[in-house]
């Protein structure tokens, strides 16, 4: 059940600046917060502690999570999954993530322990470069206005089947 | 993995590394029942952060170096500090704002060592492959590493500012120190965590451990009568006993072939162990009495040489940061100023810490406007690469009547025994563990 304060969506960018193209989803959650998006969604970004991630959607009912995955053989490519009832394809949980606990990890663990919000949806950037470093990879800079919208696209779904918060505009 | 009958040879290969920070790479050759070779390798040149801070102010140099590691960016912040401070003639050693940042520190090491403990390690030792597995089987053993984890968070978003990357730590002190009240808010999660924490020594106590003891130097801080974490001289078991300053001195880095993180040795003698097994073994009778009494009442005597035991001694000190928090928010009296000047010198700056992980050493030359002309970091786990690799040869050798799979977990394992964090030391270390 929805906590009625707060807005309908929460959107978290997850990574680290500071290592290439991992921080595609703190740069995507920055580029949507420019784009000053309606007031049901919170747009968060979350570097390096993806086990914070289960208090921070606590109480939520939707949440919408961007990230760089890789190193592969597609970079710049975005893709939509959506974790809300069925665990993600396994080649994800060998994703090279650089945190300790991998976001894919941190989902699963808050499905066992029943605190997976009804519903996740998780927007993907395939990265080439994850030295540490400031600065996208040229394809990855080029595909962030795409992974932005895929986010807002995203939330904007999800609001709609699960339904404003009272009081909301 | 690949076994060549014909050769007589095997090699273990691991695509990557799971459960610790970063990647790791890793290499074993066995030839019949002897092991041929065994390699720490990193790829990714460690220097990025100390060219990035070339140039900056002495003042961002904590902001900077929280970034290398999203585990723990206050061991960071607080060997900068020192170190700074240090360059600057500062010596914060006693009193409410060296508390604050004991206490913050302490935070961190909630934090870090109860990921560590209940959701990368204790699946080794319950036979899973990983914790979201384990958290099928064995709810309560990740809700509770969540929630002493929280609490660690939370004693640092109070003190720091925030959770990761902490803002409110400057050279000097904070930009803003927190009132009784607000501090005694976390008495209540830091009990709990205590208790948690004592029920987890005895936990671990219990679990099984390979036989094995090994016999690397041990280094960490010494700190007077207190158990280590934030200041003091660094020593060993086998004669060591300098200040910061003397660390280049005694302690030299050297480029091996397979690995772009330098392996560090102590000059005289060679590679040494920093961390929780090293500050326990140096330290023990300086841990607060309810931590060294469940330490004793695990078994754990006053030195611990078991690489494996590593997960009690962690879960020790989880109890000993637990209760010196307690004990400073009880003693605190709000500063009247957060911090004390600082202000700049052309210098060199020595700084060392105890980070979760072990000794994190920091220096710096600045110049007469504070402007930083050159930096040194040395993180633990780059200190410890040796000694890993030392580990997991006799690990290896003790081990090769186990099958390809077995040997392989066992390996790994003995890895995160360490709890490497290899986005500190390097940066992607690919785990391959060479067999056939």
């Amino acid at each position: 059940m929805a906590d009625p304060g707060r807005a309908a969506v929460l959107v978290i960018g997850v990574g680290n600046e500071l290592r290439g193209d991992d921080g595609a989803g703190i740069a995507a959650a920055r580029r949507l917060r420019r784009l000053a998006p309606p007031a049901w969604i919170d747009v968060e970004e979350e570097q390096n502690d993806t086990t914070g991630l289960l208090e921070r959607w606590k109480g939520r009912d939707a949440v919408v999570l961007i990230d760089a995955v890789g190193p592969g053989s597609h970079p710049g490519k975005v893709t939509r999954l959506d974790a809300s009832h069925e665990p993600l394809p396994v080649r994800l949980r060998v994703s090279s993530s650089t945190h300790a606990v991998g976001l894919e990890e941190a989902i699963e663990l808050a499905r066992e322990l029943g605190g997976l919000p009804g519903h996740v949806i998780l927007c993907t950037v395939e990265g080439c470069r994850f030295t540490a470093g400031e600065g996208l990879s040229e394809q990855v800079a080029a595909a962030l206005p795409q992974l932005a919208g895929a986010a807002l696209a995203a939330a904007e779904e999800l609001a709609q089947s699960i339904g404003p918060p009272t009081g909301a505009q | 993995m690949s076994n060549n009958p014909g050769s007589g040879t095997r090699t273990i290969r691991t695509d990557y590394l799971a459960r610790v920070e970063g990647e790791g790479a890793m290499y074993v050759k066995l030839g019949g029942n002897q092991v041929k070779d065994v390699k720490l390798r990193i790829y990714e040149p460690p220097r990025f952060f100390e060219a990035f801070l070339r140039g900056r102010s002495f003042t961002e140099a904590p902001d900077i170096t929280a970034r290398i590691c999203g585990i723990c960016p206050i061991a960071y912040q607080m060997s900068s500090v020192r170190a700074m401070e240090d360059a600057c003639g500062v010596a914060i050693d006693r009193g409410p704002i060296r508390d604050l940042r004991r206490l913050i520190y302490c935070g961190e090491w909630i934090e870090s060592h109860s990921l560590h403990v209940y959701l990368l390690h204790a699946p080794d030792f319950l036979g899973y492959s990983g914790f979201v597995e384990m958290a099928r089987d064995h709810p309560k053993i990740a809700e509770q590493g969540l929630q002493m984890k929280k609490a660690g968070n939370a004693l640092m978003a109070l003190v720091g500012g925030r959770e990761v990357h902490p803002i409110n730590v400057r050279v000097g002190g904070f930009y803003r120190v927190p009132t009784k009240a607000e501090l005694c808010g976390l008495i209540e999660p830091l009990q709990r965590a205590r208790e948690i924490a004592l029920g987890t020594v005895r936990w671990a106590a219990e679990l099984p451990f390979p036989d094995i003891e090994l016999g690397p130097e041990h280094v960490a801080l010494r700190d007077r009568d207190r158990y280590p974490i934030d200041r003091g001289r660094i020593v060993s078991d086998r004669g060591l006993d300098i200040v910061p300053a003397e660390f280049d001195t005694h302690i030299a880095e050297e480029q091996v072939e397979h690995s772009t993180a330098l392996h560090a040795r102590i000059r005289e003698r060679g590679s040494y162990l920093t961390g929780p097994l090293a500050r326990y073994s140096l330290a023990s009778e300086q841990l607060r009495p309810v931590a060294l009494e469940a330490a004793r009442e695990a078994g754990l005597g006053g030195v611990c040489r078991n690489p494996f035991r590593s997960i009690v001694v962690r879960a020790v000190e989880l109890v000993e940061a637990a209760d010196e928090a307690l004990a400073i928010i009880e003693a605190y009296e709000r500063p009247d100023r957060p911090a004390v000047e600082v202000e700049p010198r052309r210098a060199v700056g020595h700084g060392a810490t105890e980070a979760p992980r072990g000794l994190l050493y920091h220096r710096y030359e600045i110049d007469e406007g504070g402007t930083i002309l050159d930096a040194r970091i040395v993180p633990p786990t780059s200190q410890n690469q040796r000694v890993i690799e030392e580990d997991l040869r006799a690990v290896v050798e003790r081990s090769v009547e186990l099958d390809d799979e077995a040997l392989t977990l066992r390996c790994e394992q003995a890895i995160r025994n360490h709890d490497p964090c290899i986005s500190c030391s390097t940066h992607f270390l690919q785990l391959t563990i060479d067999r056939g």
